[in-house]
């Protein structure tokens, strides 16, 4: 049921989809590390600035030279504490004084003492490419793109479904050309039935009555309507033109129930497969005992003109 | 593929943009500072309990380095008779001159091992009672070279780079050559003096060759790095860093327990540390009155 071609949809929209989230992912973990790295740096310069009055920094003012050993010490025992804790930077040096740092990109701040300016060195850590990648997008955009995959496939198939009723709706058209006293329908031209004179003209009468005058009924044992008596008069000179008949005109209102009897036929005929498709062609016949004295309407019921084509009007 | 219900074309829109909000909480919870601020770093004090732990007395004390205080601090807290008379003992270290005024001139320490001229500038010992207890020896000053013996001079000193403590009141560091200098007519721009901050960072220096001569006490281990020969004696009798305390009663326990507490530390020291005379010991037959 998987068409080839939704398939091709579905992976290229779960990789859209991949890509989309992943960049996604990859810029606010960026962003994320930024404000990580920020926050870190501000704590350690804070720290740093919360301990300057206790370090034995150099003081130029009072000639003093800074403690080197302590200072190592201090730093040591920092950068000890930035490890612990998964920071991304470490130190490395203070007022000049270095300690061991780990390989990286080196920055600088100065903190303005009261009484000079003390500079800080740290080494940055920057995360590695992997990080800024996630297990997450790939199976989001899969599910996605699978729903999505399912939704296509309803889609098609519903257009199927409705293009095939379409069809079936175009087959079921039918065909009446009076050049040649045909019947057939739009899909199997190639089954024509040929009607007698008679039958033929009583039959588009039947259909152009039933198509253009829905609620008129027509009764078979009941003098017919002047309107549909003219249509079939008309068929009838229309055929004397194409050439089919050189006869007088018959009479339209003796022998319907043969008349009737021979549409059906041809009709059962044409519609030979798909008999459901004749309802509305099809003048209904009369039921149960005693019919033919009964009340009996057979004009074409649902029927438009656009369910039925003629040829050679 | 068969899905029970119809999916409408919206949805997707919302499954995306949850998806993102989803991802972005992702993202943003890889990093989290567990604590917002760095705790305290530098340790400048320390505390014990005594073995009592009920009394709410506190004996505090003072040395220049961590590993000294420490070590008495825990003998303090471990010595019974202290314990009678002390809950808690505290240890302050602290190398920078301006907290020993402090602490000295306010008579803030009970027990100190500090420099006496502290102690007689600020006058404390009649003001709060600082008595000696333990002394460590006289010493000497010198001007100490590597490959020569100094002269002292003014031609021989003129341009040498010599190294000496940045502490004012440290006396043969700072005190006796400032001295020598002036003595000899010599101005601070006609030699070159380098600073270093203990006695150790300026062997240090000296065996580097950042300075021709330092100035500093001698004792038996710089023969192995120096040579006799090479150092001019600058003045004698310098005396040693003293151990104070403050006894404001009759506390004779509390002095004799300090002084055992003294003697014993000397057996783990070495070199200078290991010579301390105890000042009015106390005799056995004292203890029991």
């Amino acid at each position: 049921m998987l068409q080839k071609r939704n398939l091709i949809v579905t992976v290229l929209v779960w990789f859209v989809l991949w890509g989309l989230f992943q960049g996604w992912y990859a810029l606010n973990a960026w962003k994320s590390y930024e404000n990580h790295l920020q926050q870190s740096i501000s704590n350690v310069m804070t720290r740093i600035s919360l301990d300057v009055s206790e370090l034995p920094l150099a003081n130029p003012r009072l000639k003093k030279v800074a403690n080197k050993r302590a200072i190592e010490r201090y730093l040591v025992r920092f950068n000890q504490y930035l490890l612990d804790h998964e920071y991304p930077i470490s130190l490395r040096s203070l007022q000049g004084i270095e300690a061991e740092a780990a390989a990286g990109t080196t920055q600088t701040r100065t903190l303005s003492l009261p009484r000079q300016d003390l500079k800080v060195e740290f080494v940055v850590k920057y995360p590695k490419i992997l990080e800024y990648f996630s297990t997450w997008p790939p199976f989001v955009s899969l599910l996605i793109a699978i729903l999505y995959g399912a939704r296509l496939n309803q889609r098609t198939e519903a257009r199927r479904i409705r293009l095939a009723d379409n069809e079936e709706a175009a087959i079921s058209k039918l065909v009446i050309d009076l050049n040649t006293r045909e019947l057939f329908l739009t899909n199997d031209e190639k089954h024509r039935i040929e009607l007698p004179n008679k039958p033929f003209c009583f039959y588009v009468a039947l259909l152009d009555y039933s198509s253009h005058q829905p609620e008129s009924p027509l009764y078979h044992n009941k003098d017919l309507p002047e309107e549909f008596l003219n249509l079939t008069n008309k068929y009838f000179y229309r055929l004397m033109e194409l050439g089919h008949t050189r006869r007088k005109r018959p009479d339209f209102s003796s022998n319907i129930d043969k008349m009737l009897s021979e549409i059906r036929a041809a009709l059962d005929e044409i519609f030979e497969p798909n008999a459901e498709n004749r309802g509305k062609y099809y003048p209904k016949k009369a039921q149960g005992e005693g019919s033919r004295s009964k009340l009996h309407d057979f004009s074409l019921e649902n029927l438009t003109p656009e369910d039925f084509e003629l040829i050679g009007r | 593929m068969l899905v029970p219900v119809k999916l409408p074309g919206w949805i997707f829109l919302c499954l995306i943009l949850l998806s993102m909000l989803f991802l972005w909480h992702a993202a943003q919870s890889r990093h989290e500072l567990a604590n917002s601020s760095i705790p305290r770093l530098l340790e400048l004090e320390s505390q014990c309990t005594t073995q009592s732990g009920t009394h709410p007395d506190n004996l505090v004390l003072f040395t220049y380095t961590e590993y000294r205080a420490k070590t008495v601090m825990q003998a303090l807290c471990e010595h019974p008779e202290i314990s009678k008379q002390f809950g808690t003992i505290t240890a302050y270290w602290q190398a920078d001159e301006r907290e020993v005024v402090q602490l000295i001139g306010k008579g803030i320490v009970d027990l100190a091992l500090v420099k006496d001229n502290f102690v007689k500038a600020l006058q404390s010992d009649l003001t709060y009672g600082y008595e000696v207890v333990g002394a460590y020896e006289d010493y000497s000053a010198y001007f100490i070279s590597l490959k020569e013996k100094p002269w002292l001079t003014k031609e021989y000193l003129l341009g040498k780079r010599i190294g000496l403590l940045d502490y004012p009141t440290s006396r043969s560091g700072h005190i006796i050559p400032m001295r020598m200098f002036k003595d000899l007519g010599l101005t601070r721009d006609q030699i070159n003096i380098v600073y270093a901050k203990s006695h150790s960072e300026l062997r240090k220096f000296l065996s580097n060759g950042n300075v021709d001569i330092i100035s500093s006490y001698w004792q038996k281990k710089d023969e192995e790095r120096f040579s006799k020969n090479y150092i001019t004696p600058l003045q004698d009798d310098i005396s040693g860093s003293k151990w104070y305390l403050k006894l404001k009663e009759r506390n004779t326990e509390l002095r004799c327990s300090v002084q055992d507490i003294l003697k014993d530390l000397t057996e783990k020291q070495q070199g200078y540390y290991q010579n301390l005379t105890i000042l009015n010991p106390c005799k056995s037959d004292e203890v029991n009155q």
